[in-house]
């Protein structure tokens, strides 16, 4: 069983991520997988994050006390999750808006995701950047399925701009 | 509507497109969380198949219009959450009485009253059964996968059709708001409703078997009578006799209780003479099961009883359960299921695991178990 | 030719009547009927909707149609289910003043903004007279009834003005003693394409007249001499209040799925 915590602030696109990581574990990869979706009561404002969890047979546990990866996005987020981010085993962050994780004890896969994303053409891509680095680091995520995914969840005008975001994700924490 | 395949979707947007693949022709329906998906979706959807989509005003509008549209002949259907769940109850009651097919989905929150919107409970079960007035039997039926949430749903316009009848998909904002893999056949079995075949006159009572009367439609000139207030087979109101209101009553009862057996459906497994047997229903179910598997690991003979249908009951199959095993009801509510589960299994080595807000882990669940176990 | 017999023949099942003696009810049936046949539609493409209350037993089960007697002020909204579903049928809705302006009052707004192809006849007689007399939405200030006993403490309004505000295409007031011209109203609002709603004050000597010392007959007479075709600032306005084009809902549902099967 893997479990997936994509966390920032909402407008950054965690669900859209925690779409496109579930949809491609379960329709690319045949793996069972539970996607689920919180936000605060205010639509534009709050934390919002996407659950993700996975597993090779049928799929029971729907919550997540400690994910295995946690990707965060934006500071506040982390600043509230502080004691589930130092239980969990990856902890992979967005140094754009993630900058202070002085405390945290374990190693820490940092990310300039906003800034790559800029790079790109718009840093709204950062979420895509960190489903990169993800696949990089975790052996059961596939880049392949996430590319697939993604040339069918985007409309035509992103896909490029998106799938060459989520390889400099990859590449990043592969190099 | 989407082609057969293989999709990942949420919960409500898996329950619309088996709507549209059941053959629904009409949705009316107000917003409210969390159970807004289906109408949004259906709102781009339906038109593109021929059907009819309108937002009433309110709740009480949305079914009323639903009843309406299906004395037409369309399939139709609502769907809603608690307080719009509370706001049909007169008419779900008045589509009871006039065996009107229709299907309402709550997707259920955590209440009372407007509770935490976005939260999913199960505290609406008994509410399904008994929320309007008067003597009366419903069919409830409960998923709790986004995958069950398409496959009830057919389900639940087949029961409709087949018994004249609202069905309610008691549903919950866990399996309604999370995305799986949700595989969308070709085709789906439908079932019709029993039409007249000569020149009947009788739409409100029978001698069939089945205790279902057929149903013509508005327009097809038979000058029909529909009332909610009691009536004789021709549909004549009659507020005064015994006759009236003991024949029609039973009947409808009997419709659902006598076919039971037909319409009860659950899923179980090691529950033949096992210590404990674990009952859950929806969204928790899944934890319960994941809790269950995992006793068994531990070499722990506890077995697994998920009803689909909650009205009517598994009655039978509890009763029996309730004699040979200790049980512990697993539920998102505290009083959703209980009366109903301790009526049928028994006080003695009942027990209960409740929580309310979120769904728990499997350990929770687990620990539990130990804990009856021990 | 359409005469008495042919219109109790043809539209009127045989079923004892309810009514009081003198009631207006059953000159609603008749003026429903007339127009019905005088339009040429045929029975079968005609619904009846009705609530609760006195009013509702006009249609449901007098009326040779299919009817559909609902839940207490919903007619609207179940009659709109009915005709999204089958813009074939004729929908009529009969519902008394307590049904339509009082507990069906925002379903009664909302027909009317959606301008909804119905046929609303509210039949006004001041009063909840099925349940005894009391007072109602229309019912007068001042005026006592079984639950004002020391004067209406509340005011009326004139649910035809609202419906009308609310974008109804056609709404009109008459009272029972105008029968010819509410037959010919009726006739009207079923050739209206759109949301037609009809006042019919009519009488109710049994909660109404009898406290006042009238019978069905002097209550028609207070009918005639208290209202007028012209605009009279002591009398009440009998007459067309608006007659407009607007969209029409069932319309408009149905051209957006006509959209897609061009496609």
């Amino acid at each position: 069983m893997m479990k997936v915590r994509i966390g920032g602030w909402a407008g950054q696109g965690t669900v859209r991520a925690g779409t496109i990581l579930g949809k491609a574990l379960a329709l690319e990869q045949d793996l069972h997988v539970v996607q689920q979706r919180s936000y605060s009561a205010a639509v534009r404002s709050g934390i919002a994050y996407s659950d993700v969890i996975v597993d090779k047979d049928e799929l029971n546990e729907l919550v997540i006390e400690v994910p295995d990866y946690l990707l965060v996005l934006y500071q506040d987020t982390l600043d509230e999750w502080w004691d589930i981010a130092e239980r969990t085993e990856h902890l992979i962050v967005d140094t754009t808006r993630v900058t202070d994780f002085s405390g945290f004890e374990g190693e820490v896969h940092q990310v300039p995701a906003g800034r790559m994303a800029e790079k790109i053409g718009t840093s709204k891509a950062a979420n895509v950047v960190l489903l990169g680095s993800l696949a990089g680091i975790s052996d059961e995520i596939k880049l392949e399925s996430l590319e697939k995914t993604i040339r069918v969840e985007f409309p035509e005008k992103y896909v490029d701009l998106n799938v060459e975001a989520l390889k400099k994700g990859y590449e990043r924490v592969k190099r | 509507m989407m082609n057969p395949g293989e999709y990942f979707i949420e919960g409500n947007i898996a329950c619309a497109e088996a709507a549209m693949k059941a053959g629904v022709k009409f949705f009316g329906g107000y917003p409210i969380t969390p159970a807004s998906e289906i109408m949004n979706h259906l709102s781009d959807e339906l038109p593109k198949v021929g059907g009819r989509f309108v937002q009433m005003e309110d709740e009480i509008a949305s079914i009323a219009s639903v009843i309406g549209s299906s004395w037409t002949g369309l399939k139709s259907m609502t769907a809603t959450s608690g307080p719009g769940f509370s706001l049909m109850q007169e008419n779900l009651g008045y589509a009871v009485m006039t065996e009107t097919p229709c299907v309402i989905v709550n997707v259920q929150r955590a209440g009372p009253s407007t509770g935490q919107a976005t939260k999913p409970g199960t505290g609406d079960v008994m509410q399904s059964r008994f929320g309007s007035q008067g003597d009366y039997e419903i069919i409830a039926l409960s998923p709790n996968s986004a995958q069950e949430m398409f496959d009830q749903t057919v389900r639940a316009f087949n029961l409709a059709e087949r018994y004249r009848t609202p069905v309610v998909m008691l549903a919950d904002a866990g399996v309604g708001q999370m995305r799986e893999k949700v595989t969308i056949p070709g085709e789906v079995e439908g079932e019709e409703r029993k039409r007249p075949t000569s020149d009947e006159k009788e739409f409100f009572d029978t001698d069939d078997e089945d205790y279902v009367p057929p149903m013509p439609d508005f327009g097809d000139g038979y000058e029909l009578l529909v009332t909610g207030s009691t009536h004789l087979g021709d549909g004549t109101r009659d507020t005064a006799s015994f006759s009236a209101q003991d024949r029609l009553v039973r009947r409808l009862v009997a419709k659902i209780e006598e076919n039971r057996t037909e319409i009860e459906d659950w899923e179980e497994h090691h529950v033949e003479g096992a210590d404990l047997v674990v009952v859950s229903y929806g969204s928790m179910s899944r934890p319960a099961k994941g809790a269950v598997q995992k006793a068994r690991e531990d070499g722990k003979d506890v077995g697994f009883f998920r009803p689909k249908t909650m009205w009517p009951s598994p009655e039978k199959r509890l009763k029996e359960i309730g004699k040979n095993s200790k049980v512990l009801l697993v539920e998102l509510s505290l009083r959703g299921y209980r009366m109903e589960v301790e009526r049928c299994v028994g006080s003695e080595d009942f027990y209960v695991h409740d929580r309310l807000n979120s769904l728990p882990t499997i350990e929770e669940v687990h620990q539990k178990i130990e804990e009856v176990l021990r | 030719m359409i005469n008495a017999e042919m219109i109790k023949e043809k539209y009127v099942r045989n079923h004892p009547s309810p009514f009081c003696p003198g009631c207006g009810g059953g000159m609603v049936l008749n003026a429903m009927s007339r127009a019905v046949e005088k339009s040429g539609l045929e029975k079968e493409d005609v619904a009846a909707v009705s609530g609760i209350g006195c009013a509702a037993w006009i249609p449901s089960p007098h009326w040779r149609v299919d009817t559909l007697h609902t839940t207490h002020g919903r007619a609207v909204a179940f009659a709109s289910g009915i005709k999204i579903a089958n813009r074939d049928l004729e929908v009529m809705v009969v519902s008394g003043d307590g049904d339509c302006a009082g507990i069906g009052g925002n379903h009664l707004l909302h027909g009317a903004r959606n301008n909804i192809d119905l046929n609303v006849l509210m039949v006004n007689n001041g009063l909840y007279a099925m349940t005894g007399g009391q007072v109602a939405p229309t019912t007068e200030h001042g005026e006592e009834t079984l639950t004002t006993p020391h004067g209406n403490p509340s005011s009326s309004f004139e649910a035809a003005e609202v419906v009308k505000a609310a974008g109804a295409s056609h709404v009109a007031r008459w009272t029972t003693y105008h029968m010819d011209e509410l037959i010919e109203e009726v006739e009207k609002a079923i050739n209206t394409e759109g949301f037609s709603f009809i006042e019919v004050l009519a009488q109710c000597p049994t909660r109404k007249g009898k406290k006042e010392g009238m019978d069905g007959l002097d209550m028609l007479e207070w009918y005639k001499n208290n209202t007028s075709k012209e605009k009279d600032r002591d009398k009440l306005y009998v007459g067309t209040l608006a007659d407009i084009e607007r969209p029409e809902l069932t319309q408009e549902i149905y051209r957006q799925i006509e959209g897609f099967r061009g496609d």
